[in-house]
């Protein structure tokens, strides 16, 4: 029987889906870079044309003649609005805010405006607004007497966003073509693999290899449109900037006085070039094209060339001998680079995000076809390993997405709690709670969910995980308070917990004893990818969008999941009758329950049990949950980094901890040094927090109430800053920062699987069996998860509410480690075993 | 005897008993009568006409059209060398006394200026003005008068004046804001710049701090080594404002200062005829090239009215002067003129007394009212001639620019076309 294109369709449909998500995702968010770059343009283009209107004014300024005498305004605002399309008004107010003159287009709205940043620096003081309609500049009017008006610009923002749609209707054009090759593509090949064995096993690597180069395509197109958009940009700049400084020297020609009479033009344009950073060269040049004046002495007197890699914009200078000097400044391609540079930045985290959703969907998409193909041929009999391959790669996505979407709040989640339990008089300690009580629900769920997963329907199960994990996003999008977002981690934890318990006894019911490890291997893997994907998608989402649209597209994405775990996810006896799985080896649940209990009053007995739990594990846990998880992002969002940056930040930890936690595992298996390994985690995590804590603290003026070395290592700490902000290293502080991420990483790395292996070594080990002790302490473990949030705000508010909290956990950790090196028994005994060798 | 609780609250009582008797005492004493009348008692027996003034009276003051408009101006009806300046829409809010130290034209702008900026900030206030010709007396008088008037504000005009309020009426009743007064630190009359004293005086100044004023210099001169000071060593106010603080403030630069001193008015053409080309000689020691060295004019009347002398001996080295009024147009002139314009002065000290009348800050609360950036005024004929160039700046910020062939062509900060 051949498949039908129905099936063929919705076999694929995960591949298809995948792509246009990615699609639909980088569309999104450059769409938002674009637009926050692009209106930084638009606010320095209106920045040089409020000067402008400033300069016409400070004759009246310098006279201390009310800026209502002014006499110009109509021939200067008859030419702002001739040259630039996109004004909508200009004003200029008094000091009781009075609109002395104004120009409004009708499409000029009264919207309110928030400020978006401030100035001061500058000769006369700057701010910049928006609305939902327009962005206004500010300029402050000062005569010699003080504060006399202020110069209002505003700019349509559809006019802005004009510019943008225009180009980025060509990339929805070349995204829908690209769209429509990469599905026949994936028709075609579908089709012909059918007859084709060996296309069909390439499958996987063709698909991804197809998917890349898409991802490529697309990326490539909309760097093309970006540059377009930033160029017009840079060049509306240029112009405005140009016009502002050649009005200032017109007024010379003006009066009829030569310029050679006039000293310091190079040093007012240089001084012009300091306050507007993007000017390469600003350059006065003769009818014959010869530099009279310019920002770069070598070029005076000189014929006129523009700099290599610059817009240029020049104007000529009014004179009342028309003497044909005109002015020319230029702006560095360098700045539209780096606008993409740090769009690229964006590109490669998606890349490796999307990379990642593929990686789990294609694989879930190849078992699918398979066990289509199968059906469909009556003669092709699958193999069992291949059945409980393919319910892995079933299931996998499934935890995948729900995992998903409990990262995407990660980057922001801290600062977000912090400022609604601000809003209900609370403090660091309030904004724990969310976490703690996640982690508490978490854990607290695991019992009585393995009861429930021995007697129940699996599939139901981790559907009534979707379900709870739903309600609590749902919760958070709607609600806008801090008591609902608590109960909304409250049914996160519940859902999560849930889900978790009936994966696990999936992975156990469908795969026999000697393929456990792959079960475990799809938690791992679908947990970790999970929450690298989730994590800086969220977080670049979250730049562009409020927390409460992010919640909801996350409930989206879990509704999918929901609907792909009841639709496409095979029962355990779908599995089982097909592969014929050995189930007598499976515990019982309700026995392995009830042995946790006698377990944990065994196992509380066994003093390298203990050790290893408390001055390591606990401790590992609180550092990832209390310090990476909770104190990082909101550290990082209190000193103004972008939540893009920060998801940034947490995927570099996944990473590292990946990375190494493989590496980690082979070095102990091979050599046993398990207790130095996991002094290592403690020492390097150590390291990692002190200096995370130590890159925060740029001064410390608080009263000397906390222990006397405390307050040594805060001064120390802030002596370091200093040392560091006058080496002049270029984001010195930053750097740091990530390599103490990328330290805690490494940490967490090196603690995950060692710690299980010397956990096995332990005497009570030897005695109750490893997976009894292991459960245990998995179990005991979350007690790190659900204290860390709490301990490390307590830290912080203890050290007033700076990140010395964080410096000095790490202190405390390597400390830790250091007792646990020289006490652990299983050390000796490893010490005194090689003595006896030798 | 065991000290109860009870015990312990008899002997308390009778420790607080002898205080409570004094203090009932005192309560019921009758009260002394105080020295100083009320300002209650004081308004009861106002006088009814003012001072007689017998002196120069205020004929000289002229009103231009703009301050006509608003301002409806007559002699006093009791005593014609009084003036009464009422604002022409509406009754009066408040009550002002102009104070003017003797007959100037300087004065006779500033009260223009303080007139035009009460009615550009719609103050409806009625003055009194009176010229005390540097009689003390007078102003005495005069004071009584407004106080007997239940005047809210006095205003003197010029150094002499804020000399004698400063001296004798510094805790007086009315509120006084000095305008077009040397520098009040500098003579002495207050402590320092910043504001928060008890006095009830606003103090302006017509000094540019010191050392603003040499980086101005420094910007047209990078390498100023000498710097020839003239001045009327006669005039003690500019003495004590101006010679001796430039002579400090340039030895500490290390700038040397070669005088060009005259005696007063009469002697003041010929004096500077012969000590500006004896002072070139020395300068000429200390910079034979002349390139950094500037002639620094005072704001001695003797000296700036000599100014055609100056020009003719001054040869290449740039005159600066401290009063912008000393750059003119034509060939007789400072090339430049870095200082507070008296206009400035009196839209500061207008906009402190606005503050005082509608606000009720008290004049201890303000800072000495300092006009900056200065006003800057540039004759490009002279400049040429001498073959200086004008740092933009001062281009950008001069409030007077006279062009090549000595015409204004930008006047008060507005561009003048012909």
């Amino acid at each position: 029987m051949a498949i039908t294109l129905s099936s063929r369709l919705i076999l694929n449909s995960p591949i298809l889906l995948i792509e246009l998500f990615t699609i639909v995702l980088l569309g999104y968010i450059s769409y938002g870079e674009v637009d926050t770059q692009y209106s930084h343009f638009v606010l320095g283009k209106m920045e040089a044309q409020a000067e402008t209107i400033r300069t016409s004014l400070d004759p009246y300024l310098l006279a201390a003649i009310p800026i209502e005498q002014f006499s110009g305004f109509n021939t200067q605002a008859k030419t702002l609005f001739d040259s630039d399309a996109d004004i909508v008004a200009l004003r200029v107010v008094n000091q009781a805010g009075v609109s002395v003159f104004a120009k409004e287009l009708p499409n000029a709205t009264k919207m309110p405006f928030l400020t978006l940043t401030e100035d001061n620096t500058k000769e006369s003081a700057v701010r910049y607004l928006e609305s939902d309609a327009s962005y206004r500049v500010v300029m402050v009017l000062n005569n010699k007497f003080g504060l006399v008006g202020q110069i209002e610009i505003e700019t349509s923002k559809q006019a802005v966003t004009r510019v943008i749609d225009e180009r980025f209707r060509q990339i929805v054009l070349w995204s829908v073509v690209l769209f429509c090759f990469f599905f026949a593509f994936v028709m075609l090949f579908d089709f012909l693999s059918e007859s084709r064995p060996n296309l069909a096993e390439r499958q996987k690597q063709i698909f991804n290899g197809a998917y890349f180069v898409s991802f490529a395509l697309i990326v490539t197109v909309m760097v093309v449109a970006v540059v377009g958009i930033y160029n017009t940009g840079a060049t509306a700049k240029a112009k405005a900037l140009a016009d502002s400084m050649a009005q200032r020297i017109s007024a010379v020609l003006e009066l009829n006085i030569d310029l050679q009479d006039i000293s310091g033009i190079n040093e007012a344009f240089r001084n012009y070039q300091s306050h507007h950073a993007d000017i390469s060269s600003l350059a006065l040049i003769t009818q014959e094209h010869r530099v009279l004046f310019s920002t770069t002495f070598e070029a005076i007197g000189k014929p006129y060339q523009i700099p290599a890699d610059s817009y240029e914009y020049s104007v000529a200078l009014s004179s009342q001998n028309n003497n044909g000097f005109y002015l020319s400044v230029t702006i560095p391609v360098e700045i539209v680079r780096s606008a993409i540079l740090a769009q690229a930045k964006q590109f490669m985290v998606l890349l490796i995000a999307c990379g990642l959703l593929s990686w789990v969907f294609l694989e879930a998409s190849g078992a699918l076809l398979s066990q289509l193909k199968r059906r469909t041929r009556s003669t092709d009999v699958a193999s069992t390993e291949d059945q409980i391959l393919n319910g892995l790669k079933l299931i996998k996505p499934a935890y995948f997405l729900i995992v998903f979407t409990s990262a995407m709040p990660m980057s922001f989640l801290p600062h977000l709690a912090k400022d609604m339990a601000g809003v209900v008089g609370g403090s660091y300690a309030t904004a724990t709670l969310p976490f703690t009580i996640y982690y508490f629900v978490f854990a607290a769920v695991l019992i009585p969910a393995g009861r429930f997963a021995a007697s129940s329907n699996l599939k139901q199960m981790m559907s009534l995980g979707f379900i709870t994990e739903l309600v609590g996003l749902i919760c958070i999008a709607f609600g806008g308070g801090y008591w609902l977002l608590t109960l909304g981690r409250i049914f996160s934890g519940f859902g999560q917990g849930v889900f978790l318990i009936g994966l696990n006894s999936y992975t156990l019911s469908i795969t026999p004893k000697e393929m456990r490890t792959l079960g475990n291997t799809v938690k791992v893997n679908g947990r970790n990818a999970a929450l690298i994907s989730g994590t800086s998608i969220g977080a670049l989402l979250y730049t562009y969008m409020n927390y409460q649209s992010l919640f909801l597209v996350a409930s989206l994405i879990n509704l999918i999941g929901m609907i792909y775990l009841l639709r496409l996810v095979p029962t355990v006896d779908e599995v089982c009758n097909i592969a014929d799985v050995e189930r007598s080896d499976k515990p019982s649940k309700i026995e392995k329950n009830s042995n946790i209990r006698h377990d944990l009053l065994v196992v509380l007995r066994d003093p390298e049990f203990l050790r290893t739990l408390w001055l390591v594990g606990i401790m590992g846990k609180i550092g990832v949950a209390g310090v990476v998880m909770f104190a990082i992002p909101l550290i990082l969002t209190e000193r103004g980094v972008h939540s893009a940056d920060i998801g940034l930040v947490l995927m570099v930890f996944y990473i590292a901890s990946i990375v190494v936690t493989h590496y980690a595992s082979v070095v102990v298996d091979r050599r046993g040094a398990s207790s130095a390994v996991l002094f290592l985690s403690t020492l390097v995590g150590g390291v990692g927090m002190l200096l995370m804590g130590i890159t925060g603290i740029r001064e410390w003026n608080y009263p000397d109430t906390i222990p006397p070395g405390v307050s040594l290592i805060a001064s120390g700490a802030v002596q370091f800053n200093h040392w560091l902000t006058s080496s002049n290293l270029p984001s010195a502080s930053y750097s740091l920062l990530v390599i103490g991420i990328i330290l805690t990483g490494i940490a967490n790395g090196l603690l995950s699987a060692p710690i299980m292996t010397h956990i096995d070594k332990t005497p009570v080990a030897q005695h109750l069996g490893n997976k009894a002790v292991a459960a245990v302490y998995l179990f005991l473990e979350r007690a790190g998860h659900m204290v860390g949030p709490m301990v490390i705000s307590g830290l912080l508010a203890f050290a007033y509410n700076t990140s010395l909290g964080i410096t000095l956990f790490g202190i405390v950790t390597i400390l830790f480690g250091l007792i646990f090196l020289f006490t652990s028994t299983l050390r000796q005994q490893r010490q005194i075993s090689s003595v006896s060798a030798a | 005897m065991r000290l109860s609780m009870r015990n312990l609250r008899v002997l308390c009582l009778l420790l607080l008993l002898p205080f409570w008797g004094i203090a009932m005492a005192r309560a019921h004493a009758p009260l002394k009568p105080t020295a100083k009348p009320t300002a209650a008692t004081v308004v009861a027996v106002k006088p009814v006409t003012p001072p007689v003034v017998s002196l120069p009276g205020l004929a000289w003051i002229e009103f231009p059209q703009v301050i006509l408009n608003h301002w409806w101006v007559a002699p006093h009806p009791q005593d014609v060398h009084w003036l009464q300046i009422r604002p022409k829409d509406g009754d009066s809010r408040y009550h002002v006394l102009v104070i003017i130290s003797k007959e100037s034209s300087s004065y006779s702008l500033a009260l223009n200026t303080v007139l035009d900026v009460f009615s550009q900030q719609g103050i409806s206030a009625e003055f009194a003005v009176i010229n005390i010709d540097d009689h003390e007396a007078l102003l005495n008088s005069a004071i009584t008068y407004a106080e007997a008037q239940g005047m809210n504000l006095v205003v003197s005009v010029g150094s002499e004046s804020a000399g004698y309020l400063s001296k004798s009426y510094q805790h007086g009743k009315i509120p006084v804001v000095t305008c077009i007064n040397k520098d009040p630190v500098l003579l002495g009359q207050i402590q320092d710049y910043a504001g928060g004293h008890d006095r009830n005086i606003a103090y302006t100044s017509l000094n540019v701090p010191l050392p603003l004023y040499l980086s101005y210099l420094r910007t047209l001169r990078p390498q100023l080594r000498a710097v020839g000071l003239m001045y009327d060593k006669n005039h003690k106010q500019v003495m004590a404002t101006e010679v001796n603080p430039i002579l400090k403030a340039l030895d500490a630069e290390g700038i040397r200062v070669v005088d060009v001193a005259v005696d007063g008015a009469e002697k003041a053409d010929e004096q500077l005829a012969k000590r500006i080309p004896q002072a070139i000689k020395k300068l000429r020691l200390i910079d034979n090239q002349l390139d950094n060295t500037l002639f620094w004019m005072t704001s001695s009347t003797a000296v700036f009215s000599n100014l055609k002398t100056v020009n003719a001996y001054s040869e290449t080295i740039p005159v600066v002067a401290s009063i912008p009024n000393a750059c003119v147009g034509g060939e007789d002139s400072a090339v430049l003129g870095i200082g507070i314009d008296r206009r400035s002065n009196a839209h500061q000290a207008a906009l402190y007394a606005i503050q005082i009348l509608t606000e009720a800050t008290p004049p201890g609360k303000f800072e000495v009212g300092i006009v900056t950036p200065p006003d800057i005024a540039i004759n490009f004929s002279v400049a040429r001639r001498i073959g200086l160039r004008i740092p933009f700046r001062f281009f950008e910020n001069a409030s007077y620019i006279y062009d090549y062939s000595g015409r204004v062509v930008r006047d008060a900060g507005v561009r003048v076309t012909y």
